[in-house]
């Protein structure tokens, strides 16, 4: 039986998308089955992002509305094995879909896959309520920023409402040289808020915009930092114990690696 | 007491300025309380307790947060305050 | 009788008698149920000559020649032969009858060279879809993530860069004409295609795309 994962976080534009997109593709790296599920319908982004665009003939609001089989709407990665999408509809809206309806096709994924991972749509209307309604894990993503961080407050609030409970905390584009000037919250700052564990921290990297911009998550480059971290965090998602990699090496301050571990005493 | 020390020393950054101002926002986004509310419970504990002790009234810190209810029937919101004694007043011995 | 794991099914085809046994089955009740069945189409059978194959359970050759004995003293049908066959069901091969938000048929849109028309002046953006029963003309450009599904022909006057289906209902004879032509999907009749992964030279004259063949070919106007 397959786990399902929601990657949520209230605020648009703190990296939803691009995180279901290098986590699918880092799991399904590390030799498991996965399903990405796009529930943003009419505003759908994950099929451009993982360069599949081209190939959709069906969609989620098919497959609920029973035009299609599951199976006819999966598309298959291009690259590798054992990773598949299943695009949300674009001249749709989110009421085409009930809480019920995704239930019911997270369990029928559950049977073929390893891990579903779902990408909701942004604030906490029917899009949130659609997203979460099949979903075993939350992870919350949010960016060291008083807006973003707030919006997360709130979804972990609503997530615990709806008995997802222990959701994780994702921090995304950390510009260590703007922590380390005071510029910027840091992870123990926004951890010691939200009160949540962490899964991850993924600095800010330039290699995200490139590789979404060509349609290639960042998780399959070596050299990209950002990608480091995704893969530590799919393979935390897998039960495995990762450090925090170190993002002072581009900085050149060693000290903040110590800051960063420490983030769990304070 | 190093918390305030550091806090006296360190130019406030403006990472500083987000964290407060996220934590009194949400204050209010957790338990729906104005932060002015909040303000009014913080300066009326300072007065009665300040009959009986010398407090730090800048490190006090005062909020509402979540905890688990004491029959385990799930969470309820508490006020948390935290208060540093500078000194004990003769009166109160 | 209705479940399927205890029912005996037959069926005539050109090389005889196919009985389908349920894998599961007693044997005894296997050869007591064709028993029943064959008497209850006695006249039917009666003096008819027929060859047996049957798929699903396999017999013994004892149990064949038993259910040979059944067959022949409960009808008085003529048994050339009994064997067994070894049956894959076929792959039914997935259709996609209704990809575009029109059903396919099997009589399609009649005006390809005269008929109704739909005119769209202005951009289409990502996220609207123009579905109509004829064809369509757009005055303007067709954004990626958007949708024009016509059972005619459908031509855009700009630029082409979302899906496109002409002949929805499933007509190969539609045509789609663009001045620009590269949609993320384009899709004539029953067939679909899309742009090749590594893009090409981008063309900015006219082109026309047209199913010869059962392929979509792309050419110059």
């Amino acid at each position: 039986m397959g786990e399902v994962i929601v990657i949520t976080s209230g605020k648009g534009g703190v990296g939803k998308t691009t995180t279901t997109a290098n986590l699918g593709t880092g799991l399904c790296l590390l030799g498991k089955k996965v399903a990405l599920l796009d529930t943003d319908i009419g505003l759908r982004n994950l099929d451009v992002v993982m360069g599949l665009e081209n190939r959709i003939v069906y969609d989620l609001v098919d497959v609920v509305e029973g035009v299609c089989r599951i199976k006819q709407a999966l598309i298959k990665d291009k690259r590798y094995d054992g990773l598949y999408l299943l695009p949300a509809a674009q001249t749709r809206d989110k009421n085409s879909v009930t809480p019920n309806q995704m239930l019911k096709l997270c369990d029928d994924l559950r049977e073929e896959f390893d891990y579903i991972i779902v990408d909701c749509p942004a604030g906490i209307e029917q899009g949130f309520k659609n997203a979460i309604a099949g979903a075993d894990r939350a992870i919350v993503i949010t960016t060291p920023e008083v807006s973003a961080v707030r919006d997360a407050d709130r979804i972990i609030g609503l997530l615990e409402a709806n008995e997802i409970r222990k959701p994780l905390l994702l921090i995304n584009r950390v510009r260590p040289v703007m922590v380390k000037k005071g510029d910027m919250m840091s992870i123990e700052d926004i951890i010691d808020i939200l009160a949540i564990d962490l899964i991850g921290v993924v600095p800010d990297d330039e290699n995200i915009i490139i590789s979404t911009n060509r349609g290639e998550p960042a998780v399959t480059e070596d050299k990209s930092l950002a990608g480091q971290a995704y893969r530590n965090v799919a393979k935390r998602i897998m039960g495995e114990e990762v450090p925090l990699i170190d993002l002072s090496g581009q900085d050149g301050f060693l000290a903040k690696v110590k800051k960063l571990f420490g983030f769990r005493s304070a | 007491m190093f918390d305030l020390f550091s806090r006296l020393t360190r130019r406030r950054t403006s990472k500083d300025v987000a964290k407060e101002r996220l934590k009194l926002v949400l204050i209010h986004d957790r338990a729906n309380v104005s932060p002015q509310f909040l303000e009014m419970v913080k300066g009326e504990i300072i007065k009665v307790i300040q009959h009986y002790m010398e407090i730090d009234e800048d490190a006090l810190d005062i909020q509402i947060t979540k905890t688990e209810s004491e029959d385990g029937e799930g969470i309820v919101p508490a006020l948390v305050a935290s208060i540093p004694i500078r000194g004990v007043k003769n009166s109160g011995k | 009788m209705k479940d399927e794991t205890n029912k005996i099914t037959f069926k005539g085809t050109a090389e005889g008698l196919v009985i389908i046994i349920p894998e599961q089955m007693d044997t005894d009740l296997v050869i007591k149920q064709i028993g029943n069945k064959v008497k209850a189409a006695e006249k039917f059978f009666r003096g008819a000559k027929l060859k047996v194959l049957y798929r699903g359970k396999e017999l013994t050759e004892q149990e064949e020649e038993k259910l040979k004995d059944v067959m022949v003293k409960n009808s008085g049908v003529i048994i050339e032969s009994i064997n067994y066959e070894l049956y894959e069901p076929p792959i039914v091969e997935e259709k996609h009858t209704q990809a575009s938000g029109i059903p396919f048929r099997h009589i399609f849109f009649k005006g390809l060279d005269e008929g109704p028309c739909k005119f769209v002046r202005g951009t289409i953006r990502s996220g609207t879809r123009v579905l109509y029963e004829g064809n369509v003309v757009i005055i303007g450009d067709a954004n990626p993530g958007s949708e024009i599904v016509a059972s005619g022909n459908v031509i855009v006057m700009g630029a082409l860069r979302g899906m496109v289906h002409a002949g929805a209902d499933g007509n190969r004879q539609a045509i789609v004409v663009a001045l620009k032509l590269s949609p993320t999907q384009l899709r004539i009749g029953d067939i679909i295609t899309r742009c090749p992964d590594i893009p090409e030279e981008i063309q900015s004259r006219p082109e026309m795309a047209t199913v010869k063949d059962g392929v979509i070919y792309v050419e110059p106007l």
